[in-house]
């Protein structure tokens, strides 16, 4: 997927809606602000998500943050090789290393995303 | 210019300082305050980094007596005791947030100006050059932090004698660190500054010199605060849920 055809979150996770069906992951940049990432934790499919609330944690050498879910709904798949390569996070973040997909509840969270642009100008703030 | 604060904090519980770190991270995350802490601990605490494994601590038996608390930051376990012990919460909206390794180096690097001032020859660890790369290095699979090397960490004569690691909010992070003053006898494998260089270092001394590099590094206008009666019940709520707590401090 191409970072253009996105929407992310302020926390720096993205989502691409079809079908009812959100993928979400993270963003190029919060990879490369985390550093060499060392380990994730992520929850188990059938489980709840509410946008805005964390669903996973990520460490990297440096630091450790919170993911937080960009939408609400149900997860019914996540990318169970992901924790066991983490590099693919940094090699294909809009793609190989989505991380969750979720059946959405609602659309309502959809409105309170970012389009790339937006997101853009986010990160360029404050630099 | 921004205006941030400057607590330096006498020895406390480890409980209480993971508490107050995370309240003033709060803070941080919730008005946009910048606060730079200087700590002590007052007895020797061993502290897991999050993901670490409780029953590990089995393993290194010079702390199994210490006190033990789960950090909310990563990385390898922290025997504290005689060292300084510094955090600092910065805004999301602060440009030394943007990135994990910018604010890490900033204070480390003044951590080695400091001890420069002092006539200690003191480097930040390069692993590119290495030296032992730290992603092939089993070294990092070390339980004990300061057996680990990471780009960044301050070394002296091959010793890491300063380590941080950081944890991210919504709108903030903090980054907390330890700088080595002598070793402890409940991490006897690990040399401080007093045994690697003979140095004895002033703790309040050390603190305004790190405090004024690191201000003028962040261009921010430091002033000397206390903690306010919101963040002290705060932390006193969160010592309670969070670092008091066995089930958080064995959850893994």
């Amino acid at each position: 997927m191409k970072p253009e055809d996105l929407l992310f979150a302020s926390t720096h996770e993205w989502a691409h809606v079809a079908d009812g069906v959100a993928t979400i992951g993270i963003s190029a940049q919060a990879v490369e602000a985390l550093t060499d990432l060392v380990y994730m934790e992520l929850p188990d499919s059938g489980a709840s998500v509410t946008a805005g609330e964390p669903f996973g944690e990520v460490e990297s050498v440096k630091a450790t943050s919170d993911l937080y879910s960009p939408v609400d709904g149900e997860i019914i798949e996540v990318n169970t090789s992901l924790p066991d390569s983490l590099d693919v996070l940094g090699t294909d973040p809009y793609g190989a290393g989505w991380i969750l997909k979720v059946k959405l509840s609602n659309e309502d969270a959809l409105q309170k995303l970012l389009d790339h642009d937006a997101y853009q100008k986010q990160n360029s703030e404050g630099q | 210019m921004t205006s941030a604060r400057l607590i330096i904090d006498p020895p406390m519980p480890g409980n209480w300082n993971m508490a107050l770190d995370q309240a003033l991270l709060e803070t941080a995350d919730r008005r946009g305050e910048i606060t730079l802490r200087f700590y002590r601990w007052s007895e020797p605490t061993l502290s897991l980094g999050y993901f670490q494994k409780y029953a590990d601590r089995g393993n290194h038996a010079a702390s199994r007596d210490c006190a033990i608390v789960r950090r909310s930051s990563g990385g390898g376990a922290i025997v504290h005791d005689r060292e300084l012990t510094y955090s600092i919460c910065v805004p999301e909206s602060n440009r030394w947030s943007k990135s994990s390794d910018q604010l890490y180096d900033l204070v480390h690097h003044q951590v080695v100006h400091v001890l420069d001032l002092h006539g200690i020859s003191a480097r930040l660890f390069d692993a590119a050059k290495n030296e032992q790369d730290q992603r092939t290095s089993h070294d990092n699979q070390s339980f004990l932090c300061f057996q680990r090397r990471s780009r960044g960490d301050v070394v002296v004569a091959d010793s890491k004698v300063c380590g941080s690691a950081q944890r991210r909010l919504r709108n903030a992070l903090i980054q907390h660190g330890s700088l080595i003053l002598g070793t402890s006898s409940c991490a006897p494998e690990l040399s401080g500054l007093a045994e690697l260089t003979g140095t004895t270092l002033n703790y309040e001394k050390t603190c305004r010199n790190l405090a004024d590099g690191i201000s003028a590094e962040l261009q921010i206008n430091l002033t000397d605060g206390t903690t306010t009666e919101s963040e002290l019940t705060a932390a006193k709520r969160i010592r309670q849920e969070r670092f008091c707590n066995d089930a958080w401090t064995r959850k893994r």
